[in-house]
């Protein structure tokens, strides 16, 4: 391995392991420590972060904006309800309509727990109605 | 004096053909925070003629309280986000945080003011972090803070949805603890007089103090100088936003979202959920302004939203609206605790009766929103 990805190698680590322990990581300390660019460090975070943050599996709310509806939401909905009646009290999820999410340009879209699923995200629903 | 729209380039997000422009230091080598350091940026924001949500220049709207120069005031962002189908600003916020940040400080120097409010909704948590990060990072590069050129302080709060209202007099109510259900006063605004703003007018501010103002003040029409950001959305392919100058016509502003205008047929949304509904052929002529307009201005409980629907996704906007004005009516006046959700099952009769009797401007637009496609 080339140093500057030893470097990187170790900043992952340490991230991987800041958020095993919960402990919040001063990304631009540990920039500086390995020489990294802040701005690609704190894009990765970002990106990935999202995964880690404590999903409420659940909980999960179909935007049913207009924009939406025009583009299949009810459908969704439907989907979403019918498969959830058909399961055992223990494993069904509480659904609930939203007035919008704010992301029209990717719609139709929800939010499970804290997570966006947008248009471009094709298996979330597949994924929900399997389970 | 109403100009084609350019697509090309953008007054709002000039930098949004750069990648990493939401990172402080690839804002500030682009030019960013550059404004706020010339001397005669006040003066050009005092003297601009660019038009608020309201209809109201800037200038009036600051000026709209008599005030000593030694009391306190304060600005407040409201990214309230409520209505369905204004995305835009969202991702405008998501994409160029610290055009927001350097709104605000233009706005707070052309104000005087020494403290600003961002208020964001609770549930919106990767809002609230790419606004969290925006803030520190400038608050370490030393743009706002106590700095030997101004001290001014800059907080962000976070509300539940339950307690923002997009409208200003709803907002401080709220805030004031006088809505029905949620008595708690927030006392982070100390009874100091707060002018509010809406994002888009923030990132209007930086277009203007930055070199291409000139150029953004002369697009327009005489009634509304400058140029507008317009949400197109509906069932159009991908929903997007134009900024469109003052005066362009609604052909033209659907021709840059680039929708296919070829068919004529649908039905067209202005002013959002609680909007107008026209035949496109009908209207598509006319042209957009803020105020001073019969048809395409903004009234009250409206926004720059503009959406297209075949008849058959029509009735899923109405469907979409009766969802909407169910929800948000307060259900304090005689018409509204009949349920807004009935709408769609009264009689043009029986509409009239409850309009006329409604002191509520909201319950008048959901009347008239309840016109246009059959349910």
């Amino acid at each position: 391995m080339s140093q500057s990805e030893v470097e990187w190698w170790n900043f992952l680590n340490e991230w991987a392991d800041s958020l095993q322990s919960q402990q919040p990581l001063e990304i631009d300390e540990l920039c500086e420590k390995y020489n990294l660019d802040s701005n690609q460090a704190r894009e990765f975070v970002d990106y990935f972060e999202e995964d880690h943050i404590a999903l409420k599996p659940n909980d999960l709310e179909v935007c049913m904006g207009a924009t939406c509806r025009a583009k299949g939401s009810e459908r969704i909905w439907d989907q979403l309800n019918k498969a959830n009646n058909g399961r055992v009290p223990e494993s069904q999820i509480i659904i609930r309509p939203s007035l919008c999410l704010s992301e029209c340009d990717r719609a139709p879209c929800a939010k499970e727990g804290t997570k966006i699923r947008t248009s471009e995200d094709q298996n979330w629903l597949n994924r929900i109605l399997r389970v | 004096m109403s100009q084609a729209i350019n697509t090309q380039t953008s007054f709002y997000h000039p930098l949004r053909h750069i990648d990493s422009a939401h990172f402080i230091d690839v804002y500030m080598s682009h030019g960013g925070y550059r404004s706020l350091d010339q001397p005669q940026v006040t003066e050009q924001l005092l003297t601009c003629r660019f038009l608020n949500r309201n209809g109201n220049s800037l200038s009036s709207y600051w000026s709209r309280m008599a005030l000593p120069p030694t009391k306190p005031r304060s600005v407040l962002v409201n990214l309230a986000l409520f209505e369905p189908g204004m995305f835009a600003m969202r991702r405008m916020i998501q994409r160029n945080p610290h055009g927001l940040i350097e709104g605000l400080l233009l706005a707070a120097k052309a104000t005087g003011s020494d403290q600003g409010f961002i208020v964001s909704p609770l549930e919106d948590h990767s809002l609230a972090r790419m606004i969290d990060r925006a803030l520190s990072e400038s608050l370490r590069e030393g743009v706002w803070g106590n700095t030997e050129k101004w001290s001014f302080n800059i907080r962000h709060i976070r509300l539940p949805k339950s307690l923002l209202y997009d409208q200003d007099s709803f907002l401080l109510a709220s805030l004031s603890g006088q809505r029905p259900g949620y008595p708690h006063r927030k006392e982070f605004l100390c009874a100091q007089p707060v002018h509010i703003h809406r994002a888009e007018e923030l990132y209007a501010l930086v277009a203007m103090a930055s070199d291409s103002g000139g150029e953004f003040m002369s697009k327009g029409s005489v009634d509304s100088p400058g140029v507008y950001l317009v949400t197109v959305g509906g069932d159009v392919a991908r929903a997007t936003t134009v900024e469109a100058p003052g005066g362009s016509a609604v052909a033209e502003i659907m021709a840059a979202s680039g929708h296919d205008l070829s068919t004529k047929d649908g039905w067209l949304r202005w002013g959002g959920v609680l909007g107008h509904w026209y035949r496109l052929r009908e209207v598509e002529a006319m042209p957009f302004e803020i105020s001073h307009n019969d048809r395409f201005c903004l009234r009250t409980f409206q926004y720059p939203l503009l959406e297209w629907y075949s008849d058959e996704s029509a009735l899923a906007a109405k469907r979409a609206m009766s969802f909407f004005t169910g929800d948000q009516s307060c259900g304090a006046c005689l018409a509204c605790s009949r349920s807004t959700t009935g709408l769609s099952k009264w009689s043009q009769k029986e509409k009239q009766v409850f309009s006329s009797l409604s002191k509520c401007s909201f319950f008048s637009r959901a009347c008239e929103a309840s016109e246009g496609p059959a349910w």
